[in-house]
């Protein structure tokens, strides 16, 4: 495969970094109907330690909302470093929802904010519509976050100590939560009186819907083994902890820790229409080469759920500690975040992640 | 036998000393490196395991969590 820069990607594809001087830039939500004008927003990208920026078409950056965190992140990674703000979607109105932890006495919680914001580049207010569910300032907390017809989708971990709450349906740990846009809970859930639509999950950091069989697809991150791909259905089971495998789709033996996913639409062609792109993170914080992740690969899923691995798409191969992280098409291609950047903050100096976007030649 | 080598390669590598079940005891006692070491004599109280996130692990393609409490892999 061709190397452009620090990234090696397929034949017929090329690379441009679009954003730089990030904070640790987690996941990626583009604006579902974009404006023309040149000062309209583009999408919105989290950064772990607190803030909300947002992108405009030409790609200039402006705070849509900081200090979105009431504890100090320690920067411990792997470990207690790990959690943050972490997802992100916009609704077709322009409010914007974010997944982030809080600290409540010496407790961590996950919670839901949505934001409302008159001209997309700044929120003018914030109002949590979910929260009070325990979590740990680790991994395993509340991730990616959907919308589909309406609804809002929350992916949230198992909180990583006690796993057995994935099978409790008192618990909204290990679960993906189905939800009204003002935090309510919809009549037609499998469970009327809970947010629960689906339970047995482990740490499902990425979430996407399927156009082509409106289907929600997520990624969860295994415990050394069995990382996976599953489809996700109303009242399901999906088995964490006895298993990662019942129900899912697709399985890595040893963990590669995939983050955010997507399908592709018409940015790429026909030829990888509907195909299923998926960041692979890997370790935490490495630097250089590693044994796992740095990259995004590209599956099909056929019309009766065989999946095919069908390449590595992107891969890193700088000496920074660089890695994929947040994902997402947008109108002309293929956008992702590399969290740590090519710097990166062991070395002393500031965050500087990137937003990099992939086109066809 | 074990079969990760307790070596300073191997701990320079490990990541115990930043999972949230490294607690100031095993601090104290400089302990980490357990699936090679073997099991920490410290009082556990699991606060999440990070094996699975391991470079250590992931080279000698452990498969199981919590070798503070189960011991060395072998």
């Amino acid at each position: 495969m061709p190397r452009q820069m620090n990234w090696e990607l397929r034949e017929g594809f090329k690379i441009k970094k679009v954003v730089s001087g990030l904070e640790l830039p987690v996941n990626l939500a583009f604006v579902t109907n974009p404006q023309k004008e040149k000062g309209a927003p583009l999408f919105y990208v989290t950064e772990l330690y607190g803030k909300i920026k947002v992108v405009t078409n030409e790609f200039k950056v402006f705070v849509f909302a900081d200090n979105l965190l009431n504890y100090q992140p320690d920067f411990k990674m792997p470990g207690t470093g790990e959690s943050g703000v972490i997802g992100i979607v916009v609704h077709e109105n322009g409010d914007v929802f974010a997944s982030m932890l809080y600290k409540d006495a010496k407790t961590f919680k996950n919670k839901v904010v949505k934001f409302t914001t008159r001209d997309g580049l700044k929120a003018e207010k914030a109002e949590t519509i979910l929260d009070d569910i325990l979590s740990i300032n680790a991994a395993h907390q509340v991730q990616a976050l959907t919308i589909h017809e309406e609804k809002l989708y929350v992916n949230v971990g198992d909180g990583m100590i006690n796993p057995d709450v994935a099978q409790d349906d008192d618990d909204l740990r290990g679960k993906i939560l189905r939800m009204n846009l003002d935090g309510s809970i919809p009549s037609d859930n499998p469970n009327p009186k809970s947010y629960v639509y689906a339970k047995g999950l482990r740490n499902p950091f990425g979430a996407t819907w399927r156009k082509s069989d409106n289907h929600l697809y997520i990624s969860d991150n295994g415990p050394a083994v069995d990382d996976r791909i599953a489809k996700i259905l109303p009242g399901e089971n999906y088995g964490w902890p006895s298993s990662m495998r019942k129900n899912s789709l697709f399985v890595w033996w040893y963990t590669e820790a995939p983050t955010a996913i997507d399908f592709a639409e018409e940015q790429f062609g026909a030829r990888h229409k509907d195909h299923l792109f998926v960041a692979l993170f890997g370790y935490a914080y490495v630097e250089g080469k590693a044994q796992k992740g740095k990259k995004i690969v590209e599956l099909f899923i056929d019309g009766h759920d065989n999946v095919k691995y069908l390449n590595d798409f992107v891969r890193y191969l700088g000496d920074g500690p660089a890695s994929v992280c947040g994902l997402a098409f947008g109108p002309d291609g293929l956008y992702f975040t590399d969290l740590h950047g090519e710097v990166g903050f062991k070395k002393g100096k500031k965050s500087d992640g990137n937003v990099w976007k992939i086109t066809k030649t | 036998m074990a079969k990760v080598a307790d070596t300073q390669e191997n701990m320079q590598k490990c990541i115990c000393g930043t999972c949230p079940t490294h607690d100031q005891c095993m601090k104290d006692k400089m302990q980490g490196l357990f699936c090679a070491k073997g099991k920490t004599d410290c009082e556990l109280t699991k606060n999440g395991c990070l094996c699975g996130a391991c470079p250590v692990a992931s080279e000698h393609k452990l498969d199981k969590m919590y070798y503070c409490e189960i011991g060395a892999a072998e």
